[in-house]
């Protein structure tokens, strides 16, 4: 018994180290002059060019720096001795400070710490995201709500995960965690736990499917819209209608059109016809494979993970015609995050298949599944394309840089709409795919839109998307 | 050599390893004080005063042997060195907390050491030579003034840190540990018998030795929780099982006291709110690191920052840690002495404990050699109970740490059974054991 005694006093006195708790309590409250724990250097967090955007301070190691400020508050998160730690600090805590033993040195590392008990020194956490970018986007969005993703659809690299509003992880208050803020939620990463109505963007999802089971036909849109169920419901309308009316004119309706014409045009009058006739059981298996039916995980670290919020589909019985027709234009009750559109639209981009989100550069590409056929997916990409030159999304049409998209109005009950555009570009060999919200912007195309395609443009101007070309180029 | 008078040469040869213990104990004792010394401000600002603690100790420890040499004692010759080196280091974390510093004859727990050595002497030299057998029969009285103690430590008592202490911080209740061992020996040899009887492999509730232990036991464990003194109370019925089995030699009672320790465990839980706070941050320290965790967690960041070799001795910061000097000593030898050090005063303590169960187990009078396991027992549970509680193994009791921990009652207490342990090591009566046993027989 007193060697099981002594042998568990070795587990605080000797390899405290590796219980974060512990650390986190001697680097606050231990005023001790020998503070073993003040003196472990911590890894730095980097970006995919070796850009810090975290690092422990020269003079005194428990402080942490963070040179990007909020533009990773989300993401990196803070190691804080009032206000303990978050995001990528927490969730890779034991890699950052060098007691994970995954690699031969930090193994040796570790056995002298025991010995002497002085510097472990951790590890660098290299990230795949790029800083000018994310900063970029952070910039775009400025003081408004939302979100931007990013990622490289050839094998699910982050290169852009920001969330507005953000708040200095050095400079941390008590009021930042008050209710007060309820509304604003600084705190709060809305990329990837921000949950949200897509409203048309949605209609990507009902394509597929309609493009799967081979639906080919014209469907009568006419001004006074679609009421599902025979009047029991208010009839869904095209967003003309609304916006003509405001203006005093009156809609004229778009007459009988095929889907590519009824999804460059956004046409909820469409869709919510193609939702009906699709069904609830149909709707409700495209929704489950298009990741509504899983929490994706973006990193898993050497102390926790960064996982996604799932996305809500509420189950379609297929009797309440309302809902489902609903639904089928991304309203009602489903929601998303805009990382989950993000991979949607990377899917389409890659034909069909989805790599799973990484952050880190250590993570290896890992293929998480696939989405749609390639077909309907390469069908896809050219109506998102047709979109772009002649639809709801021309403000992305810029000459040399063909990009394809989906602008998405999304109703809330509280205020304007929230505004939303997914993209990918180039056209023929993607290597970039963006996911904006930002909110109450309005229509897609007013707000998320110009951010989305500012961001590409900076991309382009970086040559991130040059480099895919040429690679592809070799490939072919 | 039988049938010759044992002179005081021979008691002088005898006790020869025990005089090397000493001299290697009081060398590595009084290289830690100068260590201790130094650090604490240099020679310079070095008097007189700061030397009494180490003086006291080794005349201590000179004047234990020569006495016990002087008295012809043939007890244990190596059980006293472990004591003293454990006392020694006792002596260096208190010298190195600062409890020496007032003026000495105002504080009294500065004169526990030489008054407990000496209470020690007496004691082995009162109940040598079988002489402890009287004891026995007074083990109706020994349960009863344990019972008048507790009583009047509830009635009369104030309460600091959660527990009942007498004016001055004596804390009689030390007391009443070794009074109740004496009753509970007594007790089992009289009614060895009785509890023998077992039915498919229980004790039989309804027999006279059952019912007269549950009362004569219950009520001073009832005023024990009442003094909500738990750890008290999980160290008097540890070794209550260890006696009943030892008595007996029925494993049944082993098994039936490790389930009644559960129930009472779950109990303490479930309907006292002081034993749910303790389990909670023994379990989860961090939940209220500012509060309660506050004492366990800092007693590890002081161990954590010794490491392996300590920050060596004088070097440390124990008075970040609350109650260093008494329930939480070994937090201190920790950070000072480091890991390693820790392990030699562990080894030290189970080295003690082997040399006392072996000595009870060479006790030929059953009265004796169930007292001589009680003493050890106890001894051993409340060690196990204080280094558990302050690595964090086992939930805090607020035991203090036997020969080390500060605190004047638990000292002499200790002192007492060690004294009463020795004394019944010493063969008995006739000089010669190879004649008593053909005497005998």
């Amino acid at each position: 018994m007193f060697i099981a005694v002594y042998a568990y006093q070795a587990t605080w006195q000797l390899t405290g180290f590796a219980r974060p708790d512990f650390m986190a309590f001697m680097r606050t409250y231990s005023r001790r002059p020998v503070n073993p724990a003040k003196e472990t250097s911590r890894g730095r967090i980097l970006d995919r060019n070796g850009i810090e955007l975290a690092a422990s301070d020269d003079k005194n190691a428990l402080k942490r720096v963070y040179p990007l400020s909020r533009a990773f508050c989300h993401l990196v998160g803070y190691l804080d001795p009032m206000f303990g730690l978050t995001g990528l600090e927490a969730a890779d805590n034991a890699f950052l400070d060098g007691y994970s033993l995954t690699s031969a040195g930090e193994v040796g590392r570790f056995g002298l710490n025991i010995l002497n008990h002085r510097d472990v020194g951790g590890n660098d956490l290299v990230l795949t995201v790029d800083s000018a970018l994310q900063k970029h986007a952070v910039n775009l969005m400025g003081k408004r709500r939302g979100a931007v993703v990013a990622l490289q659809p050839k094998d699910g690299s982050i290169l852009v995960l920001a969330s507005s509003p953000g708040f200095n992880p050095q400079a941390l208050d008590g009021r930042l965690f008050s209710d007060d803020l309820a509304d604003s939620s600084p705190l709060l990463n809305r990329a990837i736990h921000g949950l949200y109505p897509p409203g048309s963007i949605f209609k990507i999802v009902v394509a597929a499917l309609a493009l799967e089971k081979g639906f080919s036909e014209r469907l009568d849109c006419p001004a006074q819209g679609y009421t599902p169920a025979g009047g029991r419901y208010r009839p869904i309308r095209d967003h003309e209608y609304y916006a003509l009316k405001k203006r005093g004119g009156t809609w004229k309706g778009r007459g009988r059109i095929g889907i590519e014409e009824a999804f460059a045009f956004s046409s909820n009058v469409f869709f919510a016809q193609l939702g009906v006739r699709l069904g609830g059981s149909e709707l409700n298996d495209i929704a489950q494979r298009f990741l509504f039916s899983m929490p994706v995980t973006l990193f898993e670290g050497s102390s926790g993970s960064i996982t996604a919020r799932q996305g809500r589909w509420p189950k379609l019985d297929g009797q309440d015609m309302g809902s489902v027709a609903q639904q089928a234009i991304g309203q009602g009750a489903i929601l998303v995050t805009p990382l989950q559109m993000a991979l949607i639209t990377a899917a389409i981009a890659l034909d069909g298949q989805v790599y799973a989100p990484r952050i880190a550069v250590r993570t290896p590409a890992r293929i998480l599944g696939r989405l749609t056929e390639p077909e309907v997916a390469q069908k896809l990409k050219e109506m998102m394309r047709k979109t772009v030159e002649r639809g709801t999304a021309v403000g992305a049409k810029i000459k040399g840089l063909p990009i394809a998209g989906k602008t998405g109005t999304a109703q809330v009950p509280d205020g304007s709409d929230h505004s939303w555009f997914v993209c990918f570009a180039p056209m023929d060999t993607p290597a970039i795919a963006v996911a904006v919200i930002i909110e109450h912007g309005g229509y897609g195309a007013s707000s998320a839109l110009p951010v989305a395609v500012e961001l590409i443009k900076k991309a382009k101007r970086m040559g991130l998307l040059e480099t895919q070309t040429a690679d592809s180029d070799k490939a072919m | 050599m039988a049938g010759k008078k044992y002179g005081i040469v021979d008691t002088w040869k005898y006790r020869r390893p025990e005089r090397r213990l000493f001299l290697l104990t009081s060398l590595a004792i009084a290289v830690g004080y100068a260590l201790v010394t130094v650090r604490k401000g240099g020679i310079s600002s070095f008097n007189l005063h700061d030397a009494m603690p180490l003086a006291v100790y080794l005349c201590g420890i000179l004047t234990v042997h020569l006495v016990l040499i002087l008295f012809k004692f043939r007890g244990d010759p190596l059980l006293l060195s472990a004591v003293l080196f454990l006392c020694g280091i006792g002596m260096l974390a208190r010298f190195r907390l600062g409890a020496t510093e007032q003026i000495v004859i105002r504080n009294l727990s500065s004169l526990a050491l030489p008054l407990g050595l000496a209470l020690m002497l007496l004691v082995i030299l009162l109940f040598r030579k079988g002489r402890y057998r009287m004891l026995e029969s007074l083990a109706v009285p020994c349960v009863i003034s344990a019972i008048a103690l507790m009583a009047a430590i509830i009635l009369w008592g104030e309460r600091y840190r959660g527990a009942l202490f007498f004016t001055g911080y004596t804390n009689p209740s030390e007391l009443v540990k070794i009074l109740l061992i004496i009753f509970l020996s007594g007790f089992l040899v009289r009614w060895r018998k009785e509890l023998q009887d077992t039915s498919v492999g229980l004790p039989r509730l309804t027999s006279r030795a059952v019912i007269l232990l549950l009362i004569s036991w219950g009520l001073p464990m009832a005023l024990l929780l009442f003094q909500r003194d738990l750890g008290l109370i999980v160290m008097l019925n540890a070794v209550l099982i260890v006696l009943i089995f030892m008595a007996t030699g029925r494993p049944s009672y082993l098994v039936v006291g490790l389930l009644f320790g559960v129930v009472f465990c779950i109990a303490a839980y479930a309907f006292t709110a002081h034993g749910q706070a303790r389990f909670v941050t023994w379990l989860n320290p961090f939940s209220d690191a500012t509060g309660k965790g506050w004492q366990i967690l800092q007693a590890q960041s002081a161990m954590y920052s010794g490491g392996l070799w300590g920050v060596g001795l004088g070097a440390g910061a124990p008075e970040y840690i609350p109650i260093a000097s008494s329930d939480l000593v070994y937090a201190v030898i920790g950070e000072e002495i480091g890991y390693t050090g820790c392990g030699v005063v562990v080894a030290f303590f189970v080295a003690l404990f082997f040399r006392g169960y072996r000595i009870a187990s060479q006790i030929g009078h059953p009265f004796g050699r169930l007292l001589a396991a009680g003493i050890v027992s106890t001894l051993t549970f409340q060690t196990l109970l204080n280094i558990g509680g302050v690595t964090k193994a086992l939930p805090l009791t607020g035991t203090t740490l036997p020969f080390i921990s500060h605190g004047g009652s638990s000292l002499m207490t200790t002192f007492l059974s060690v004294g009463l342990l020795m004394a019944l090591s010493e063969k008995e009566p006739a000089p010669d054991r190879g004649k008593t046993g053909k005497a005998k027989t």
